[in-house]
């Protein structure tokens, strides 16, 4: 005997009063695309939405029926020279991951009908853009290594060893600019009070620095325990890591970008975190712990700085977690690790 | 369906000799945009105003620097970039050398592993360690390198045998 339900309109979900004579209506899951890039389904369900089939309005991707459990793995895959941005709709809460895991049993969506009178359930859409056409220019800093090394071993305390006209110390602004006076070695800094104005050698508060070479502006951390204090750490993966990498975003660092960004930090509101190329840049080799300048960098740590740059290669992310990039100041390492480990952050922003 | 694409792609690329680095889920950090070839087997990195060699030392100047890097220990590196300068050097130059640690670090394509560089610019890259003209500061017998499989910076004992790749500055 079937029993008939009533639905308000073609595209809701609704339920069966007998679970066992009739199929459960057909819920709606539509998925978009804006720009050029697939959702592809990791479970191989079956379900999924092309780029194609998204233009010529197949029903995979207008109508995406459900009926009983839906439970999807979606990712976000971009097409040549596109990039994925961020979701929108059901997956939007995600930050900047492109996988979006879906878990909707046959017994949420009845409680969903039941409760709200059936809803229209609004588009799962990844957003891509199309990488832009200009080149980023970022002069290289040199490394601070002013001493030479023989072979296989022994370091020398001059620029003097193994073919040592090949080596770094012969080399670069530490061999042309080697002077203390903005800096150590060939590094040029400037610091900048609350405003932005630029400081003097004299001045005993400062809160950001530039690098004349590169240009970047960067955050210079606190001792007063507040949110930009030198021992807060965090996961990876918040506001301003770059988007599209696999595996989990973690909105830990939100909360320093956000004030920063705010508070006009250095008269700035556009502060993120670096890319590991931009942090690497701050590296002075020469035997240093921290591996940076702390006379302009006072609340600088010897301890792993987190990137906004993800590690590729994460096709098993699930099941081993991804990584991301980091920088190490402690010895001046540059590597991947996992994106759970909680390390610390230090903003940037500017730049050529 | 994504399963049946890759597998054809993964097929083909068997078939034609070359498996290629793994890349693209975000955004690289050398575009072609911005590595220029120089079409005399040099490759000028437009964001950072350095000019580096197409091919490793030891592979054939073609477009598909056919063969396979010659390592050496850091000496040998450090030697093979004099050597050739005194043999007349490669474009018309002569005054290549063994890069920095973080000349060597900004040729990395993050986006991509195995190896962690762009190979349309740079073809047949091995997914291999490269030496630097850097010494390590807390290890006497150490020297920095990056490692291309997946572009990370560390340091290791100098006598260890590594590729090598020569720079210079753009004029």
């Amino acid at each position: 005997m079937k029993i008939k339900t009533k639905l308000k309109q073609h595209n809701l979900c609704g339920i069966g009063l007998v679970f066992i004579l009739l199929a459960l209506q057909a819920c709606k899951h539509p998925l978009a695309i804006q720009g050029e890039g697939d959702i592809v389904e990791l479970n191989e369900t079956g379900r999924g939405c092309t780029l194609e089939q998204f233009q010529a309005g197949a029903t995979a991707c207008t109508e995406n029926e459900v009926s009983g459990d839906y439970l999807v793995n979606y990712r976000a895959v971009p097409r040549d020279g596109w990039w994925f941005v961020r979701w929108e709709g059901p997956c939007g809460h995600l930050s900047e991951s492109p996988d979006c895991r879906i878990e909707s049993p046959a017994s949420w969506v009845a409680y969903w009908d039941a409760t709200f009178g059936g809803v229209e359930i609004p588009a799962t859409k990844a957003v891509f853009a199309e990488i832009g056409a200009e080149v980023k220019v970022l002069p290289l800093n040199d490394t601070g290594v002013p001493w030479g090394g023989n072979y296989p071993s022994g370091n020398n305390s001059s620029c003097s060893g193994e073919t040592v006209a090949q080596q770094d110390c012969a080399h670069g602004r530490d061999s042309l600019f080697d002077d203390d006076d903005d800096g150590h070695s060939g590094f040029s800094f400037t610091r900048l009070d609350n405003t932005g104005a630029a400081l003097g050698d004299e001045a005993l508060i400062w809160s950001c620095v530039v690098d004349n070479v590169t240009s970047l502006v960067w955050e210079v951390k606190t001792i007063d325990g507040g949110v930009q204090d030198q021992g807060a750490t965090y996961r990876w993966g918040g506001v301003s890591a770059l988007a599209g990498a696999p595996g989990d975003y973690y909105s830990d660092w939100n909360v320093l970008v956000n004030l920063a960004r705010s508070e006009s930090l250095c008269g700035y509101s556009d502060w993120r975190v670096p890319t590991v190329k931009e942090l690497e840049n701050l590296r002075f080799l020469k035997r240093s712990r921290p591996a940076v300048d702390r006379n302009f960098f006072s609340g600088a740590l010897s301890q792993p700085y987190w990137t906004a740059t993800p590690a590729a290669g994460s096709t098993n992310a699930e099941e081993e977690g991804a990584d991301a990039w980091y920088v190490d100041f402690s010895d001046s390492a540059v590597g991947v690790g996992s994106r759970t480990e909680e390390r610390r952050v230090r903003l940037v922003r500017g730049g050529f | 369906m994504m399963t049946n694409r890759m597998m054809v792609f993964v097929a083909l690329m068997l078939m034609s000799g070359l498996l290629h680095a793994e890349c693209g889920a975000f955004q690289s950090s050398t575009p072609d945009r911005q590595l220029q070839d120089n079409a005399d087997f040099t490759v000028t990195d437009l964001a950072t105003g350095l000019m580096w060699q197409q091919c490793s030392l030891g592979q054939e100047a073609t477009a598909e620097c056919t063969g396979s890097a010659t390592t050496y220990n850091w000496q040998g590196a450090l030697q093979a970039a004099d050597a050739l300068n005194a043999q007349g050097g490669l474009a018309g130059h002569a005054d290549w050398r063994l890069p920095n640690v973080k000349e060597l670090r900004s040729l990395v394509d993050e986006s991509c592993i195995e190896p962690a560089i762009n190979e349309t610019r740079f073809p047949n890259t091995p997914p291999a360690q490269y030496w630097t003209s850097t010494p390590y500061a807390y290890c006497v017998n150490c020297s920095w390198l990056v490692s291309f499989e997946r572009g990370t910076a560390e340091h290791l004992e100098r006598v260890l045998l590594m590729a090598v790749r020569l720079v210079r500055t753009a004029d």
